[in-house]
């Protein structure tokens, strides 16, 4: 993990065994749906952020509005100064999602863990039922930032240049276009399929190994940069929500150091709904 | 589709011979992609299919996937019958529906 370009933002299974009654730490399990992972067993004294309760706005298509971020640190106990450590369902998908909307309310100390649910449960390390509780702590964030989020008129605005490059990190079959509204996620299906013009396709999972570690940074560089994803140009990345393109913002914000990259969370439940927006269809590069 | 399979049913057996349904559910490359349920959400689905005594043939080679079918299980009290290494190494567990349904 040395060689990445902010290894501090990792943290292995054996670090996060050592680190739970450390209280400067809060181990916290971000899932998709609780149900079938936080509420079975989780790290013992982790406590679970709910994406579709704690991460979003509670009623706009947004992430979580400030006031909603000092209230959540603040039921979990945790100050500015509190070194988060997030893991989750779904293959760290969501936690990857919840590092990038607390990165943009300022957090200083975030980390993931490097394999996740996945690895931890693989490993045989301890599991717990126990729901822990804290003491209520006041958090204060600074406004938003914005720099590490794209909305639809900024990619749209960018469509063409060659200083950009937009990354689309679903499936092969979804930048073809062959899925537009997978059945199982009925909120984000789209009236169009296909891929943003311009956008190559590197699927998420391209990043990591068999046990859901991250690749070395020679294989991440050489992945990305084949594609012409190199650090001299900014990189928008975006799927369908923007919780897998937020994994791929993490890869390339933090592990390979590239200055400028945004999560694009409108994603293509948003592009592929928008009127009069350029769809390419064409056979996935990767 | 499941196997008809017969077998001795009833407590202590006897002469009386019911046929239990064997269904089968390979969780191998459950959650690669966005586009399916969850593991978990796929064993759930599953197993509410069942009749009564039928059983539910769980593949489940990623140890998250196993575990959260076992947990699952032992909270909603329903019936693990085999659980261990299938034959390519694979964990497999087997569930039984007592009342067809968790």
């Amino acid at each position: 993990m040395s060689d990445y370009a902010h290894p501090e933002v990792l943290v292995t299974t054996a670090w996060a065994e050592d680190h739970l009654n450390d209280p400067a730490v809060r181990i916290l399990e971000v899932d998709y749906d609780p149900s079938s992972a936080y509420e079975l067993g989780h790290i013992p004294g982790a406590a679970l952020v709910d994406w579709k309760k704690d991460i979003n706005h509670a009623t706009r298509r947004d992430i979580l509005p400030r006031e909603q971020f000092e209230r959540l640190m603040g039921r979990l106990g945790a100050t500015p100064d509190t070194t988060l450590i997030l893991y989750g369902d779904m293959r760290n998908w969501f936690a990857a999602f919840a590092f990038w909307t607390f990165k943009i309310y300022g957090h200083e100390d975030v980390r993931l863990i490097n394999g996740g649910r996945r690895k931890w449960i693989e490993e045989g390390r301890p599991i717990s039922e126990e729901i822990p509780s804290f003491s209520a702590a006041q958090y204060s964030a600074p406004e938003a930032n914005g720099g590490l989020r794209s909305f639809l008129p900024d990619v749209r605005q960018i469509l063409g240049r060659d200083d950009f490059r937009l990354v689309d990190v679903r499936s092969p079959a979804e930048y073809k276009g062959e899925i537009a509204a997978p059945p199982e996620y009925a909120t984000e299906g789209a009236q169009r399929s296909g891929h943003i013009p311009g956008a190559v396709n590197i699927p998420w999972a391209q990043a990591i190994l068999e046990d859901d570690t991250f690749k070395p940074v020679e294989q991440l560089r050489e992945l990305y940069g084949a594609q012409g994803v190199t650090p001299e140009r900014s990189v928008i990345a975006y799927c369908r929500i923007g919780e897998r393109s937020s994994h791929t913002w993490f890869v390339l914000t933090y592990l390979l150091g590239y200055p400028v990259v945004t999560n694009y969370d409108g994603s293509w439940s948003e592009w592929g709904n928008a009127v009069g927006v350029p769809v390419e269809k064409e056979a996935a590069i990767s | 589709m499941g196997q008809r399979r017969r077998r001795a049913g009833g407590e202590g057996g006897g002469n009386l011979l019911s046929t239990t349904r064997i269904h089968s559910i390979d969780l191998s490359g459950a959650e690669d992609l966005c586009t399916e349920p969850g593991a978990l959400e796929r064993v759930r689905r599953a197993y509410a299919a069942l009749g009564p005594g039928d059983r539910l043939d769980v593949r489940a080679p990623v140890a998250e996937h196993a575990f959260a079918v076992r947990a699952w299980a032992r909270k909603n009290a329903i019936r693990v019958v085999e659980d261990g290494p299938g034959p390519d190494g694979a964990t497999r567990l087997v569930l039984e529906a007592v009342h067809g349904q968790a």
